[in-house]
């Protein structure tokens, strides 16, 4: 044997040097193994540490929630107002979000006292551009199981049992709700918006401008040309109103708040958000918590535009986005959580045309997801007729009460060319408290309490593409109902119609009842 | 183990060391660069305030002789609108619901029967003074009339402006002028669809 082929440190070398060359091997196979996962999370840390992120303080007047605050009490069992909330904490790369808690209603029945039960739930808000982790940290919860809404995104969060945290990344502005251990108690609304461009002159004069922090406004009336800019971490006390005039502007991130307004029960109703009689107004941005009533209102008005407004009601009436007798309003990005309808469209004067929702999440505690009525000729005209309203692209996180999709057409009103395309219902127990069953109401009704007209009207042309139910029911019947034989239901096309995996290709299927009093209905 | 051995060794080691350094390198959470980061500061305060921008200075109102004789009449229109009849324009107050829209899309006429003849001098014109009711301006003309069928003219068509800030009220003086009937003409109202009057009042220095 030569030299060169010598065995260093003979047989015992030889063994040791094979275990070494073992153990590397098997080193630089884990440490492969986790390269692309390493890779991947290189990528992702190069784009938070690049993103561009814009956090709010909240008013530092704002009184911590207490253990007390958040239990289940009327509003005139405790103190209403918003808070600032201490048991839930959200980091954004790895700062600190002032979280809210804000009163919500997780009960499903109406109280004619008008006092129904509250609870709170925390909501946080901030711009970015990019991508952004999210670390959302819940000392008193026991963190069995996340679900982060929409589900659309797929996000499957990391859970942190011992640290009680969640973390997930976003990398697109829109609202991402976190519920945990299948419980919608407590879940957190995070508003992650795009950073704001275009901002109005703050040196023109008709340009009012709130800045930071917690101000009584009792009421703010717009005028023509008017912008009113509400900055992130304001809140304010008060409503907002436009009436008769045009081209205004409501933008920022600030809050509406209601809270310190009793409930209207009735009588007084303070809304956050009324344009009355306007021509080109302009909604952006904000956040109305805490209504008296309900919460968006526009009546008799044209040229609208509706966009990233989110909204949070829990008292009676808390209708969401409520459009009576408009033309050509577009609801864009929009987060609608309420304690009764969430979008609505009526009539109570001239007729409504064109008007779209489109890329809004739906939360509706109380009453329906989409309604059209029932008041379709409260104003009593000749001729009344709601057209051209479409839906798309609608999320429904969860509709407890009513109908997710509903026309009642409960006067004398024809209502023609209304569409719902691409609608997801992420979960539809429809039916709680005192609800109804039905996942689709169309109708042509007498109602005690909302028909105005004697006589009755029709429904023409409704087409329904792309409707996914994920999550609900064992049962989620709909119906399809004319009046008599002059006032029918004519022309309702589904197609894409999906009931928690099964694609429903006939109205049986799909649990429909139709009556006699309808004509060309069709489900393929 | 021969140098072939030892060299495959220290190239594995080498390896095994750099793919688990890189590892760990990367798997450490993502430093955020401060720079990105803006934070929107809240001013001290320890509870809400008033914002100056919309604080608005008390106002206080004219004083005006004589009585309003309007109060003891009765009004009438030529339609109403809703539940806001004529008989809410001299029933003592512009608050509230208590107010006079006359008929949408056509001229609102008010009449008022004082009951009696009275020298008038003055005529004050009231909506809800909430700030809520905006600003608005009502075109309208003035009638006097001793028989309540022949009007006469004594006050031109004119824009009155409605401010909140000013009470939402305007004061009209006229020459004085006996009569039974006064009567409002209004054409126009930048605030609704038809004229509105949540209370007129009439003064008169008689006895």
């Amino acid at each position: 044997m030569s030299e060169n082929k010598k065995r260093v440190g003979g047989r015992i070398g030889f063994v040791i040097g094979c275990v070494l060359i073992y153990f590397f091997t098997v080193g630089i196979i884990l440490g492969g193994i986790k390269v692309p996962a390493t890779m991947k999370k290189m990528k992702l840390n190069s784009e938070i540490q690049n993103s561009k992120v814009v956090l709010y303080d909240g008013p530092k007047s704002l009184k911590d929630a207490t253990e007390e605050d958040l239990k289940f009490a009327t509003e005139e069992g405790r103190d209403f107002e918003i808070k600032h909330c201490v048991d839930t904490k959200v980091l954004v790369n790895g700062k600190e979000s002032y979280v809210y808690d804000t009163n919500v209603n997780n009960t499903h029945t109406w109280v004619d006292s008008y006092l129904p039960g509250q609870e709170r739930t925390p909501i946080t808000y901030f711009d970015f551009d990019g991508t952004v982790e999210i670390i959302v940290e819940v000392p008193k919860t026991d963190i069995n199981y996340v679900t982060i809404r929409p589900l659309k995104y797929g996000i499957k969060p990391e859970i942190n049992k011992k640290k009680h945290t969640v973390t997930f990344t976003v990398d697109t502005p829109d609202t991402y709700t976190v519920e945990f251990n299948n419980n919608v108690k407590r879940a957190v609304h995070i508003f992650a918006n795009e950073i704001e461009e275009n901002l109005p002159d703050f040196d023109s004069e008709d340009v009012l401008y709130i800045g930071p922090g917690e101000w009584n406004i009792e009421n703010i009336m717009l005028e023509d040309n008017q912008t009113l800019y509400i900055s992130g971490g304001a809140v304010v006390h008060g409503i907002i109103n436009a009436n008769f005039v045009k081209n205004v502007k409501v933008m920022g991130r600030g809050i509406i708040d209601g809270s310190t307004f009793n409930g209207w029960k009735g009588r007084m109703a303070k809304i956050p958000l009324k344009f009355d009689n306007c021509t080109n107004f302009s909604i952006e941005g904000v956040i109305a918590l805490n209504p008296n009533a309900w919460v968006l209102q526009s009546y008799d008005s044209i040229g609208g535009k509706i966009k990233n407004v989110k909204i949070i009601s829990s008292r009676p009436n808390g209708d969401g986005i409520t459009l009576q007798s408009c033309n050509n309003i577009q609801v864009k990005n929009c987060f609608v959580r309420t304690w009764d309808d969430s979008l609505v469209v009526k009539n109570y004067d001239v007729n409504t045309d064109g008007i779209s929702f489109d890329n809004v999440q739906v939360w509706t505690d109380l009453a329906q997801s989409m309604e059209i009525g029932y008041e379709t000729n409260k104003g009593n005209k000749e001729n009344s007729k709601i057209s051209n309203v479409r839906f798309n692209n609608i999320t429904v996180l969860h509709n407890f009460h009513k109908p997710v999709l509903s026309i009642h057409n409960a006067d004398n009103a024809l209502v023609k060319d209304i569409s719902y395309k691409n609608i997801v219902v992420e979960e539809a127990t429809v039916g709680k408290g005192d609800g109804t069953p039905e996942l689709m109401d169309i109708g042509i009704v007498n109602s005690g309490n909302w028909s105005t007209t004697m006589d009755r009207g029709q429904v023409e042309n409704v087409t329904i593409d792309g409707f996914k139910v994920l999550y609900g029911n064992e049962s989620l019947p709909s119906k399809i109902k004319g009046y008599d034989a002059e006032h029918i239901i004519k022309g309702v096309h589904i197609t894409g119609l999906e009931i928690k995996g099964k694609k429903i290709k006939s109205l049986e299927d799909g649990e429909f009842t139709v009556d006699d009093k309808t004509d060309d209905i069709t489900i393929k | 183990m021969n140098k072939k051995g030892i060299i495959v060794a220290a190239i594995l080691l080498v390896l095994a060391l750099g793919i688990n350094c890189f590892v760990a390198a990367g798997s450490k959470d993502a430093k955020v660069n401060d720079k990105n980061l803006q934070v929107v500061t809240a001013p001290d305060q320890k509870e809400a305030m008033e914002n100056e921008r919309f604080t608005i200075a008390e106002y206080v109102p004219e004083d005006i002789d004589g009585t309003n004789v309007a109060r003891k009449g009765h009004c009438e229109a030529n339609g109403y609108t809703d539940v806001y009849p004529a008989t809410y324009a001299n029933d003592g107050t512009a608050e509230g619901t208590s107010y006079w829209e006359g008929p949408a899309g056509q001229e609102a006429i008010l009449t008022c029967d004082l009951k009696e003849s009275y020298n008038i001098h003055t005529i004050r014109l009231s909506i809800n003074p909430a700030a809520i009711w905006s600003k608005r301006t009502q075109t309208m003309s003035i009638s006097v009339s001793d028989d309540g069928e022949n009007f006469k003219e004594i006050v031109p068509s004119a824009d009155y402006k409605f401010d909140p800030n000013t009470g939402n009220t305007v004061v009209i003086h006229i020459d004085e002028v006996k009569t039974k009937y006064v009567r409002l003409n209004i054409t126009k109202n930048t605030g609704a669809a038809s004229g509105q009057i949540g209370e007129i009042e009439v003064f008169s220095n008689d006895k």
